[in-house]
Protein backbone atom coordinates (compact mmCIF):
# COMPACT_ATOMS: atom_id res chain seq x y z
CA UNK A 1 0.00 0.00 0.00
CA UNK A 2 1.17 3.36 -0.52
CA UNK A 3 2.24 5.17 2.26
CA UNK A 4 -0.09 8.61 2.07
CA UNK A 5 -2.88 6.04 1.16
CA UNK A 6 -2.19 4.23 4.43
CA UNK A 7 -2.31 7.11 6.69
CA UNK A 8 -5.89 7.88 5.66
CA UNK A 9 -7.24 4.69 6.70
CA UNK A 10 -5.48 4.47 9.31
CA UNK A 11 -7.65 7.61 10.11
CA UNK A 12 -10.71 6.28 8.89
CA UNK A 13 -10.63 2.71 10.72
CA UNK A 14 -10.09 4.99 14.03
CA UNK A 15 -12.73 7.08 13.09
CA UNK A 16 -14.86 3.77 12.43
CA UNK A 17 -14.21 2.29 15.72
CA UNK A 18 -14.90 5.53 17.34
CA UNK A 19 -18.56 5.54 15.94
CA UNK A 20 -18.92 2.14 17.20
CA UNK A 21 -17.85 2.71 20.38
CA UNK A 22 -19.88 5.75 20.76
CA UNK A 23 -23.06 3.49 19.47
CA UNK A 24 -22.24 0.91 21.95
CA UNK A 25 -22.44 3.66 24.89
CA UNK A 26 -26.06 4.94 23.87
CA UNK A 27 -27.29 1.44 23.11
CA UNK A 28 -26.29 0.19 26.32
CA UNK A 29 -27.18 3.19 28.10
CA UNK A 30 -30.83 3.08 26.94
CA UNK A 31 -31.30 -0.31 25.70
CA UNK A 32 -31.06 -3.84 27.03
CA UNK A 33 -30.40 -5.32 24.01
CA UNK A 34 -26.26 -5.83 24.99
CA UNK A 35 -27.50 -8.32 28.25
CA UNK A 36 -27.25 -11.43 26.29
CA UNK A 37 -23.80 -10.49 24.38
CA UNK A 38 -22.69 -9.33 28.14
CA UNK A 39 -23.85 -12.56 29.51
CA UNK A 40 -22.03 -14.80 27.05
CA UNK A 41 -18.44 -12.90 27.74
CA UNK A 42 -18.77 -13.23 30.84
CA UNK A 43 -19.01 -16.84 30.79
CA UNK A 44 -16.04 -16.63 28.78
CA UNK A 45 -13.93 -14.96 30.70
CA UNK A 46 -15.02 -17.05 34.29
CA UNK A 47 -11.10 -18.62 34.12
CA UNK A 48 -10.02 -15.27 34.68
CA UNK A 49 -12.47 -14.23 38.04
CA UNK A 50 -11.37 -17.97 38.75
CA UNK A 51 -7.60 -17.57 38.57
CA UNK A 52 -7.53 -14.63 40.71
CA UNK A 53 -9.55 -15.84 43.47
CA UNK A 54 -7.00 -18.91 43.37
CA UNK A 55 -4.32 -17.09 45.21
CA UNK A 56 -6.80 -16.34 48.33
CA UNK A 57 -8.34 -20.00 47.98
CA UNK A 58 -4.73 -21.39 48.21
CA UNK A 59 -4.06 -19.13 51.48
CA UNK A 60 -6.99 -20.55 52.95
CA UNK A 61 -6.30 -24.37 52.61
CA UNK A 62 -2.57 -23.36 54.00
CA UNK A 63 -4.13 -21.48 57.00
CA UNK A 64 -6.55 -24.74 57.33
CA UNK A 65 -3.52 -27.19 57.11
CA UNK A 66 -1.64 -25.13 59.46
CA UNK A 67 -3.54 -24.55 62.02
CA UNK A 68 -3.55 -26.29 64.97
CA UNK A 69 -5.73 -28.78 66.55
CA UNK A 70 -6.40 -26.72 69.68
CA UNK A 71 -7.50 -23.75 67.36
CA UNK A 72 -10.23 -26.03 66.12
CA UNK A 73 -11.27 -27.48 69.24
CA UNK A 74 -11.93 -23.94 70.48
CA UNK A 75 -13.72 -23.06 66.87
CA UNK A 76 -15.85 -25.76 67.12
CA UNK A 77 -16.33 -25.32 71.20
CA UNK A 78 -17.28 -21.60 70.12
CA UNK A 79 -19.88 -23.03 67.34
CA UNK A 80 -21.37 -25.39 69.30
CA UNK A 81 -22.30 -22.95 71.88
CA UNK A 82 -23.17 -20.47 69.49
CA UNK A 83 -25.69 -23.25 67.90
CA UNK A 84 -27.29 -24.25 71.22
CA UNK A 85 -27.66 -20.31 72.35
CA UNK A 86 -29.59 -19.83 68.35
CA UNK A 87 -31.84 -23.00 68.72
CA UNK A 88 -33.25 -21.79 72.55
CA UNK A 89 -33.17 -18.46 70.67
CA UNK A 90 -35.62 -19.62 67.69
CA UNK A 91 -37.24 -22.19 69.95
CA UNK A 92 -38.78 -18.86 71.46
CA UNK A 93 -39.04 -17.41 68.35
CA UNK A 94 -41.18 -20.08 67.20
CA UNK A 95 -43.91 -19.22 69.74
CA UNK A 96 -43.54 -15.59 69.00
CA UNK A 97 -44.43 -15.81 65.54
CA UNK A 98 -47.55 -17.92 66.31
CA UNK A 99 -48.21 -14.38 68.42
CA UNK A 100 -47.68 -12.32 65.91
CA UNK A 101 -49.40 -13.95 63.19
CA UNK A 102 -52.68 -14.25 65.88
CA UNK A 103 -52.26 -10.74 66.47
CA UNK A 104 -51.99 -9.94 63.02
CA UNK A 105 -55.26 -11.79 62.08
CA UNK A 106 -56.74 -9.92 64.84
CA UNK A 107 -55.75 -6.58 63.09
CA UNK A 108 -56.94 -7.62 59.66
CA UNK A 109 -53.14 -6.86 58.78
CA UNK A 110 -51.42 -8.82 55.81
CA UNK A 111 -49.31 -11.43 57.03
CA UNK A 112 -46.01 -11.03 56.81
CA UNK A 113 -43.87 -12.51 53.70
CA UNK A 114 -41.24 -14.66 54.80
CA UNK A 115 -37.99 -14.75 52.63
CA UNK A 116 -35.82 -17.74 50.99
CA UNK A 117 -32.41 -17.21 51.69
CA UNK A 118 -29.59 -18.33 49.50
CA UNK A 119 -26.09 -18.59 50.48
CA UNK A 120 -23.65 -17.17 48.27
CA UNK A 121 -19.66 -16.70 47.99
CA UNK A 122 -17.65 -13.69 47.86
CA UNK A 123 -15.66 -13.46 44.44
CA UNK A 124 -14.77 -10.04 44.37
CA UNK A 125 -14.36 -6.60 45.90
CA UNK A 126 -14.43 -3.37 44.33
CA UNK A 127 -14.12 -0.93 46.75
CA UNK A 128 -13.46 2.38 44.67
CA UNK A 129 -15.12 4.89 46.34
CA UNK A 130 -17.80 6.07 43.45
CA UNK A 131 -18.57 2.15 42.88
CA UNK A 132 -18.99 0.09 45.73
CA UNK A 133 -20.10 -3.56 44.57
CA UNK A 134 -18.76 -6.60 45.00
CA UNK A 135 -18.95 -10.43 42.71
CA UNK A 136 -21.09 -13.68 44.63
CA UNK A 137 -21.23 -16.77 43.06
CA UNK A 138 -24.90 -17.31 42.16
CA UNK A 139 -26.13 -16.26 39.07
CA UNK A 140 -29.36 -16.97 36.48
CA UNK A 141 -28.84 -20.13 37.17
CA UNK A 142 -29.35 -19.92 40.81
CA UNK A 143 -32.54 -18.07 40.47
CA UNK A 144 -31.11 -14.65 41.46
CA UNK A 145 -33.05 -11.75 39.81
CA UNK A 146 -31.77 -7.65 40.02
CA UNK A 147 -32.99 -6.03 42.77
CA UNK A 148 -32.69 -8.86 45.34
CA UNK A 149 -31.61 -8.05 48.51
CA UNK A 150 -28.14 -9.67 50.14
CA UNK A 151 -27.50 -9.48 53.99
CA UNK A 152 -25.25 -10.91 55.89
CA UNK A 153 -25.50 -12.86 59.52
CA UNK A 154 -25.34 -9.19 61.03
CA UNK A 155 -27.34 -7.35 58.93
CA UNK A 156 -28.26 -5.75 55.52
CA UNK A 157 -25.41 -5.59 52.49
CA UNK A 158 -26.75 -4.36 49.34
CA UNK A 159 -29.06 -5.26 46.49
CA UNK A 160 -28.55 -7.21 43.28
CA UNK A 161 -27.56 -4.91 40.69
CA UNK A 162 -26.78 -7.03 37.52
CA UNK A 163 -27.16 -10.52 36.79
CA UNK A 164 -24.90 -13.05 34.91
CA UNK A 165 -24.93 -16.63 34.44
CA UNK A 166 -22.76 -17.70 37.15
CA UNK A 167 -22.19 -14.59 39.19
CA UNK A 168 -24.17 -11.47 40.08
CA UNK A 169 -22.55 -7.89 41.07
CA UNK A 170 -23.93 -6.53 44.70
CA UNK A 171 -24.27 -2.91 44.62
CA UNK A 172 -23.49 -2.02 48.42
CA UNK A 173 -25.30 0.33 50.97
CA UNK A 174 -22.57 2.27 51.39
CA UNK A 175 -22.07 3.33 47.61
CA UNK A 176 -22.37 6.72 47.20
CA UNK A 177 -25.50 6.13 44.60
CA UNK A 178 -27.06 4.27 46.96
CA UNK A 179 -30.21 4.98 49.32
CA UNK A 180 -32.32 2.47 51.43
CA UNK A 181 -35.52 3.21 53.69
CA UNK A 182 -34.90 2.49 57.30
CA UNK A 183 -36.81 2.91 60.75
CA UNK A 184 -34.93 3.78 64.00
CA UNK A 185 -35.60 0.88 66.01
CA UNK A 186 -36.28 2.89 69.38
CA UNK A 187 -38.68 5.50 68.11
CA UNK A 188 -40.15 3.96 64.76
CA UNK A 189 -39.17 7.13 63.03
CA UNK A 190 -39.23 6.36 59.21
CA UNK A 191 -35.86 7.84 57.29
CA UNK A 192 -33.78 7.08 54.47
CA UNK A 193 -30.17 5.86 54.93
CA UNK A 194 -27.03 7.03 51.82
CA UNK A 195 -24.36 5.78 50.80
CA UNK A 196 -21.22 7.91 51.13
CA UNK A 197 -18.27 5.98 49.47
CA UNK A 198 -16.70 5.35 52.37
CA UNK A 199 -17.23 1.72 53.40
CA UNK A 200 -17.52 2.14 56.94
CA UNK A 201 -20.22 5.58 56.67
CA UNK A 202 -23.58 6.11 56.21
CA UNK A 203 -25.69 9.46 56.09
CA UNK A 204 -29.03 10.24 56.70
CA UNK A 205 -29.88 13.50 55.54
CA UNK A 206 -33.04 14.52 55.80
CA UNK A 207 -33.57 14.50 59.39
CA UNK A 208 -35.60 17.34 61.02
CA UNK A 209 -33.47 19.20 64.12
CA UNK A 210 -36.38 18.35 66.40
CA UNK A 211 -36.32 14.43 65.88
CA UNK A 212 -36.09 12.17 68.42
CA UNK A 213 -32.25 10.27 67.20
CA UNK A 214 -29.28 9.61 69.57
CA UNK A 215 -25.93 8.00 68.91
CA UNK A 216 -26.01 3.98 69.53
CA UNK A 217 -30.06 4.05 68.10
CA UNK A 218 -30.22 1.17 65.38
CA UNK A 219 -31.72 1.41 62.08
CA UNK A 220 -33.91 -1.17 60.60
CA UNK A 221 -35.12 -1.60 57.10
CA UNK A 222 -38.18 -0.57 56.71
CA UNK A 223 -39.70 -2.51 54.27
CA UNK A 224 -41.09 0.58 51.99
CA UNK A 225 -40.58 0.38 48.55
CA UNK A 226 -40.63 -3.03 48.20
CA UNK A 227 -37.12 -3.94 47.39
CA UNK A 228 -35.55 -4.63 51.05
CA UNK A 229 -37.59 -6.77 53.60
CA UNK A 230 -38.57 -4.89 57.16
CA UNK A 231 -36.71 -5.74 60.15
CA UNK A 232 -32.89 -6.56 59.10
CA UNK A 233 -30.29 -4.62 61.02
CA UNK A 234 -29.03 -1.86 58.36
CA UNK A 235 -26.53 0.80 60.64
CA UNK A 236 -25.94 2.23 64.09
CA UNK A 237 -26.05 5.91 64.49
CA UNK A 238 -22.52 7.49 65.36
CA UNK A 239 -22.67 10.89 65.33
CA UNK A 240 -25.70 13.65 65.10
CA UNK A 241 -24.87 16.98 64.81
CA UNK A 242 -27.25 19.90 65.52
CA UNK A 243 -25.91 22.73 63.16
CA UNK A 244 -27.69 26.15 63.96
CA UNK A 245 -29.78 27.77 61.15
CA UNK A 246 -29.88 24.62 59.75
CA UNK A 247 -32.86 23.27 58.47
CA UNK A 248 -32.06 19.51 58.94
CA UNK A 249 -29.47 17.73 61.23
CA UNK A 250 -26.31 16.37 60.45
CA UNK A 251 -26.37 12.44 61.16
CA UNK A 252 -24.27 9.45 60.28
CA UNK A 253 -24.12 6.09 60.67
CA UNK A 254 -21.99 2.98 60.80
CA UNK A 255 -23.29 -0.04 59.16
CA UNK A 256 -23.83 -3.44 60.97
CA UNK A 257 -22.90 -5.97 58.55
CA UNK A 258 -19.42 -7.20 57.73
CA UNK A 259 -19.15 -5.19 54.51
CA UNK A 260 -15.62 -5.69 53.50
CA UNK A 261 -14.70 -8.84 56.02
CA UNK A 262 -17.39 -11.60 54.96
CA UNK A 263 -17.03 -14.55 53.10
CA UNK A 264 -20.23 -15.57 52.66
CA UNK A 265 -23.57 -13.63 51.92
CA UNK A 266 -27.03 -14.57 52.17
CA UNK A 267 -29.52 -13.62 48.74
CA UNK A 268 -33.52 -13.15 50.11
CA UNK A 269 -35.61 -14.03 47.59
CA UNK A 270 -39.21 -13.42 48.24
CA UNK A 271 -41.49 -16.13 48.78
CA UNK A 272 -43.44 -18.42 45.97
CA UNK A 273 -45.58 -16.23 43.94
CA UNK A 274 -48.52 -17.98 43.98
CA UNK A 275 -48.55 -17.88 47.92
CA UNK A 276 -47.82 -14.36 48.13
CA UNK A 277 -50.56 -13.09 45.43
CA UNK A 278 -53.04 -14.58 48.33
CA UNK A 279 -50.96 -12.70 51.12
CA UNK A 280 -50.87 -9.31 48.74
CA UNK A 281 -54.62 -8.99 48.95
CA UNK A 282 -54.86 -4.92 50.02
CA UNK A 283 -56.77 -3.98 53.07
CA UNK A 284 -59.47 -2.21 51.02
CA UNK A 285 -60.50 -5.86 50.18
CA UNK A 286 -61.04 -7.13 53.64
CA UNK A 287 -64.73 -5.91 54.17
CA UNK A 288 -65.74 -7.86 51.53
CA UNK A 289 -64.01 -10.74 52.85
CA UNK A 290 -66.14 -10.77 55.48
CA UNK A 291 -68.93 -11.88 53.61
CA UNK A 292 -67.83 -15.29 52.62
CA UNK A 293 -68.36 -18.38 55.02
CA UNK A 294 -66.51 -18.77 58.08
CA UNK A 295 -65.18 -22.19 55.87
CA UNK A 296 -64.00 -20.62 53.14
CA UNK A 297 -61.43 -18.45 55.23
CA UNK A 298 -60.30 -21.31 57.43
CA UNK A 299 -59.35 -23.06 53.68
CA UNK A 300 -57.19 -19.89 52.98
CA UNK A 301 -55.35 -19.20 56.51
CA UNK A 302 -53.60 -22.72 56.50
CA UNK A 303 -52.19 -22.11 53.56
CA UNK A 304 -50.84 -18.80 54.74
CA UNK A 305 -49.14 -20.56 57.33
CA UNK A 306 -47.70 -22.90 55.41
CA UNK A 307 -45.65 -20.32 53.68
CA UNK B 1 3.09 -15.63 2.54
CA UNK B 2 3.02 -19.02 4.28
CA UNK B 3 5.31 -17.14 7.12
CA UNK B 4 3.08 -14.25 7.56
CA UNK B 5 -0.15 -16.08 7.83
CA UNK B 6 1.65 -18.31 10.86
CA UNK B 7 3.18 -14.97 12.56
CA UNK B 8 -0.64 -13.79 12.55
CA UNK B 9 -2.08 -16.63 14.57
CA UNK B 10 1.02 -16.66 17.06
CA UNK B 11 0.18 -12.84 17.17
CA UNK B 12 -3.18 -13.44 18.00
CA UNK B 13 -2.16 -16.53 20.75
CA UNK B 14 -0.05 -14.13 22.05
CA UNK B 15 -1.93 -10.93 22.24
CA UNK B 16 -4.96 -13.80 23.81
CA UNK B 17 -2.04 -15.04 26.40
CA UNK B 18 -0.62 -11.71 27.93
CA UNK B 19 -4.29 -9.93 27.84
CA UNK B 20 -5.31 -13.07 30.13
CA UNK B 21 -2.74 -12.66 32.04
CA UNK B 22 -3.35 -8.75 32.50
CA UNK B 23 -6.79 -9.65 33.16
CA UNK B 24 -6.59 -11.81 36.11
CA UNK B 25 -3.84 -9.40 37.67
CA UNK B 26 -6.01 -6.79 36.70
CA UNK B 27 -8.96 -8.48 39.35
CA UNK B 28 -6.98 -10.26 41.76
CA UNK B 29 -7.60 -9.05 45.35
CA UNK B 30 -4.46 -7.00 46.34
CA UNK B 31 -4.26 -5.22 50.12
CA UNK B 32 -5.10 -2.20 51.19
CA UNK B 33 -2.69 -0.02 50.71
CA UNK B 34 -1.48 -0.39 47.20
CA UNK B 35 -5.31 -0.69 45.62
CA UNK B 36 -4.87 2.82 44.15
CA UNK B 37 -1.92 2.22 42.80
CA UNK B 38 -2.74 -1.22 41.12
CA UNK B 39 -0.94 -0.54 37.47
CA UNK B 40 -3.39 -0.90 34.26
CA UNK B 41 -2.30 -3.48 33.22
CA UNK B 42 -4.82 -3.75 30.41
CA UNK B 43 -3.52 -0.12 29.33
CA UNK B 44 -0.15 -1.47 29.09
CA UNK B 45 -0.26 -4.35 27.38
CA UNK B 46 -2.00 -2.81 24.59
CA UNK B 47 0.52 0.23 24.80
CA UNK B 48 2.95 -2.56 23.92
CA UNK B 49 1.83 -4.19 21.04
CA UNK B 50 0.38 -1.24 19.57
CA UNK B 51 4.15 0.09 19.62
CA UNK B 52 6.26 -3.38 18.80
CA UNK B 53 3.46 -4.62 15.65
CA UNK B 54 2.04 -1.04 14.63
CA UNK B 55 0.83 -2.50 11.78
CA UNK B 56 -1.17 -5.09 12.73
CA UNK B 57 -3.02 -3.98 16.17
CA UNK B 58 -4.46 -1.04 16.28
CA UNK B 59 -7.93 0.32 17.43
CA UNK B 60 -10.06 -2.38 16.55
CA UNK B 61 -7.85 -4.56 18.80
CA UNK B 62 -7.88 -1.90 21.66
CA UNK B 63 -11.26 -1.41 21.44
CA UNK B 64 -11.97 -5.31 21.88
CA UNK B 65 -9.75 -5.55 24.33
CA UNK B 66 -11.75 -2.65 26.14
CA UNK B 67 -14.86 -3.97 25.66
CA UNK B 68 -13.67 -7.66 27.26
CA UNK B 69 -12.48 -5.70 30.24
CA UNK B 70 -15.62 -3.96 30.75
CA UNK B 71 -17.25 -7.22 30.82
CA UNK B 72 -15.16 -7.74 33.55
CA UNK B 73 -15.51 -4.64 35.88
CA UNK B 74 -19.38 -4.86 34.94
CA UNK B 75 -19.62 -1.36 33.64
CA UNK B 76 -21.15 0.44 30.81
CA UNK B 77 -20.42 -1.08 27.53
CA UNK B 78 -18.54 1.25 25.36
CA UNK B 79 -16.15 3.88 27.37
CA UNK B 80 -13.07 1.09 27.82
CA UNK B 81 -13.24 0.13 24.49
CA UNK B 82 -13.22 4.14 23.37
CA UNK B 83 -10.15 4.67 25.42
CA UNK B 84 -8.21 1.69 24.54
CA UNK B 85 -8.75 2.58 20.70
CA UNK B 86 -7.75 6.05 21.55
CA UNK B 87 -4.74 4.88 23.33
CA UNK B 88 -3.39 2.10 20.47
CA UNK B 89 -4.19 5.06 17.95
CA UNK B 90 -1.96 7.39 19.81
CA UNK B 91 0.90 4.79 20.23
CA UNK B 92 0.47 3.68 16.63
CA UNK B 93 1.53 7.10 15.50
CA UNK B 94 3.81 8.06 17.60
CA UNK B 95 5.37 4.25 17.18
CA UNK B 96 8.38 5.40 15.45
CA UNK B 97 9.86 7.65 17.81
CA UNK B 98 8.78 5.71 20.83
CA UNK B 99 11.06 3.25 20.33
CA UNK B 100 14.30 5.54 19.83
CA UNK B 101 13.43 6.82 23.41
CA UNK B 102 15.75 5.88 26.36
CA UNK B 103 13.95 3.92 28.91
CA UNK B 104 13.02 6.92 31.71
CA UNK B 105 11.88 8.52 28.42
CA UNK B 106 9.73 5.50 27.21
CA UNK B 107 7.72 5.58 30.90
CA UNK B 108 7.09 9.48 30.59
CA UNK B 109 5.46 8.72 27.60
CA UNK B 110 3.74 5.93 28.26
CA UNK B 111 2.56 6.94 31.21
CA UNK B 112 1.55 10.58 29.63
CA UNK B 113 -0.33 7.93 26.91
CA UNK B 114 -2.04 6.11 29.62
CA UNK B 115 -2.89 9.34 31.88
CA UNK B 116 -4.44 10.90 28.61
CA UNK B 117 -6.46 7.39 28.63
CA UNK B 118 -7.80 7.71 32.06
CA UNK B 119 -8.96 11.46 31.48
CA UNK B 120 -10.87 10.27 28.09
CA UNK B 121 -12.30 7.60 30.55
CA UNK B 122 -12.83 9.40 33.35
CA UNK B 123 -14.92 12.25 31.56
CA UNK B 124 -16.88 10.05 29.70
CA UNK B 125 -17.81 8.00 33.06
CA UNK B 126 -18.75 10.83 34.32
CA UNK B 127 -20.94 11.65 31.82
CA UNK B 128 -22.76 8.34 31.34
CA UNK B 129 -21.91 7.47 34.66
CA UNK B 130 -22.11 8.71 38.43
CA UNK B 131 -18.73 9.68 38.37
CA UNK B 132 -15.71 12.16 39.49
CA UNK B 133 -12.35 12.07 39.37
CA UNK B 134 -10.44 12.48 42.23
CA UNK B 135 -6.75 12.30 43.42
CA UNK B 136 -6.75 8.79 44.27
CA UNK B 137 -7.50 8.49 40.63
CA UNK B 138 -4.09 9.52 39.28
CA UNK B 139 -2.53 7.14 41.91
CA UNK B 140 -2.85 3.95 39.24
CA UNK B 141 -0.66 6.48 36.80
CA UNK B 142 2.24 5.89 39.28
CA UNK B 143 2.00 2.19 39.30
CA UNK B 144 1.92 1.85 35.37
CA UNK B 145 4.81 3.73 34.88
CA UNK B 146 6.93 1.71 37.15
CA UNK B 147 5.54 -1.50 36.35
CA UNK B 148 6.01 -0.57 32.30
CA UNK B 149 10.10 -1.55 31.73
CA UNK B 150 8.93 -4.62 33.63
CA UNK B 151 6.34 -5.30 30.93
CA UNK B 152 7.98 -4.64 28.49
CA UNK B 153 11.07 -6.60 28.83
CA UNK B 154 8.51 -9.39 29.71
CA UNK B 155 6.57 -9.42 26.74
CA UNK B 156 9.45 -8.55 24.58
CA UNK B 157 10.58 -11.61 25.35
CA UNK B 158 7.28 -13.81 24.83
CA UNK B 159 7.48 -11.72 21.52
CA UNK B 160 10.49 -13.11 20.89
CA UNK B 161 9.77 -16.33 21.05
CA UNK B 162 6.77 -16.58 19.27
CA UNK B 163 8.65 -15.04 16.48
CA UNK B 164 6.34 -12.37 15.53
CA UNK B 165 8.12 -9.09 13.86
Amino acid sequence: MANPFRKNSEWSQFGVVCILAVALMVMDARTKWLEMPRNVLAVAIAPVQILASLPTAIGRVFTNLISAEPDIKLAYDNLRNEYFQLKAETLSLRSLQEENEDLRALLDASQRLKEKITLAELINVSIDPYNHSILVGRGLRHGVYGGQAVIDDQGVIGQVTEVMPFNSSVLLITDPGHALPVQIQRTGLRTVVYGTGSVSTLRVPFLNQNSDIEPGDVLLSSGLGGRFPNGYPVAIITDVDVIQDEAFMEVSAKPIAKLDRSNHVLLLSRGEPSNSNDLRVPNVLRPLEQNLSNEERDQDSPLDNRE
Amino acid sequence: MMHRKASSLNLFLVICLSSFIALTLTVIPLPQWVFYFRPDWMALVVVYWALTVPDRVGPWIGFAIGTVLEVLFVRNFGVLGFGMAILAFMVNRASLQLRVLSFWQQMLVVGIFVGIFKLVTGWLYGLIADFTITGEYWYSLLGSMLTWPFIFILLQELRRSARIN
